[in-house]
């Protein structure tokens, strides 16, 4: 896990298509790289089919999701990050710093 | 064009909403308290394993299903579709009085030596856990811990599981240890005998009327 700041960091996932199914209150996600299935909530949900090989911030995945016109205020992007981590910490997402070039 | 900005704009009230929620990722582990290792490795070392790897084929399909449940995914694994358990305390019956909590998700597996096992969503088993068919279709679990009974209606949901590996999802089959290729290869004597996916193997989110046997 990166020491920086989680809006620093930008997003990606490299593993295999991720099988889902969507029910009334959860996503499920059964992951072959892992043989993990894992339950998630709306918003990383949505930011997962959002996220793919091609690394980002998160501002640019809520610009691929949302539009370019769409501002979060400071809350919300915390959640934003929040729902991030949580994401990484299921190892469904994989995270680093910002490259400088 | 059009239509791009209607899904982008579908999203982003998706994400207004989703913004107002509590973000949860829950893992149910691979092959619940049973597997050490996740199904894939276990169905990926049966592949390599040996002469029978001949048998395997690269036919891509894009999650194409059989009529028997067994798809393959656009990287060409096969998995069957499953169904596991999920309850609430909501869903709790007032026909019996205890203070566990319910668990938030059973799943039915297999030890390695084939029987069967009740896991909760961290993947410890559960004691002592007796199904009874509910009223209306649905799984009534009833556990009995300490003298006292605490019985939960759990209505079963369709999820994934049991990922098997690439091969020709036409020549599949079920049995009562695991999947295996109907196609008989070598000097077996059973159908698919060495392909075997030893109960190790299973990471099983099975309905409780799922029956283990030929497709």
């Amino acid at each position: 896990m990166s020491d920086q700041s989680p809006s620093e960091l930008n997003w990606w996932r490299t593993g295999p298509t991720l099988v889902t199914e969507t029910f009334d209150e959860d996503d499920v996600v059964f992951d072959p790289a892992t043989g993990e299935t894992h339950f998630l909530t709306e918003l990383p949900a949505l930011l997962l089919t959002a996220i793919d090989r091609q690394p980002a911030s998160h501002r640019d995945i809520v610009t691929r999701l949302a539009g370019a016109e769409t501002e979060l205020d400071a809350a919300d992007e915390a959640r934003v990050l929040a729902a991030l981590q949580f994401l990484v910490a299921a190892e469904l997402v994989e995270s680093a710093e910002f490259s400088a070039n | 064009m059009a239509a791009h900005d209607d899904k982008t704009s579908k999203n982003r009230r998706r994400l207004i909403k989703a913004l107002s929620s509590v973000p949860v990722v829950m893992t149910l582990n691979s092959g619940a308290a049973a597997s050490n290792a996740s199904s894939l490795q276990c169905a990926r070392k049966d592949r390599e394993d040996g002469f029978y790897k001949k048998h395997w084929s690269e036919v891509s399909y894009s999650h194409e299903c059989n009529t028997g449940g067994m798809c393959k995914d656009s990287d060409g694994f096969v998995y069957r579709k499953m169904h596991y358990w999920k309850g609430s305390e909501a869903e709790k019956s007032s026909s019996y009085q205890g203070s566990m909590q319910c668990p938030d998700y059973v799943v039915r597996g297999h030890n390695a030596d084939g029987s069967l096992v009740y896991v909760n969503k961290d993947g410890g088993p559960l004691s002592h856990v007796v199904r009874e068919n509910g009223s209306y279709g649905d799984s009534l679990i009833l556990e009995v811990m300490d003298g006292n009974q605490v019985a939960y209606r759990i209505k079963s949901r369709r999820g994934y599981g049991a990922y098997i590996g690439k091969t020709d999802y036409s020549e599949t089959s079920w049995r009562t240890k695991g999947y295996a290729p109907k196609t008989k290869i070598g000097w077996s004597t059973e159908p698919g005998e060495h392909q075997m996916i030893r109960g190790s193997c299973m990471n099983s989110f099975l309905h409780s009327d799922t029956k283990l046997t030929n497709v």
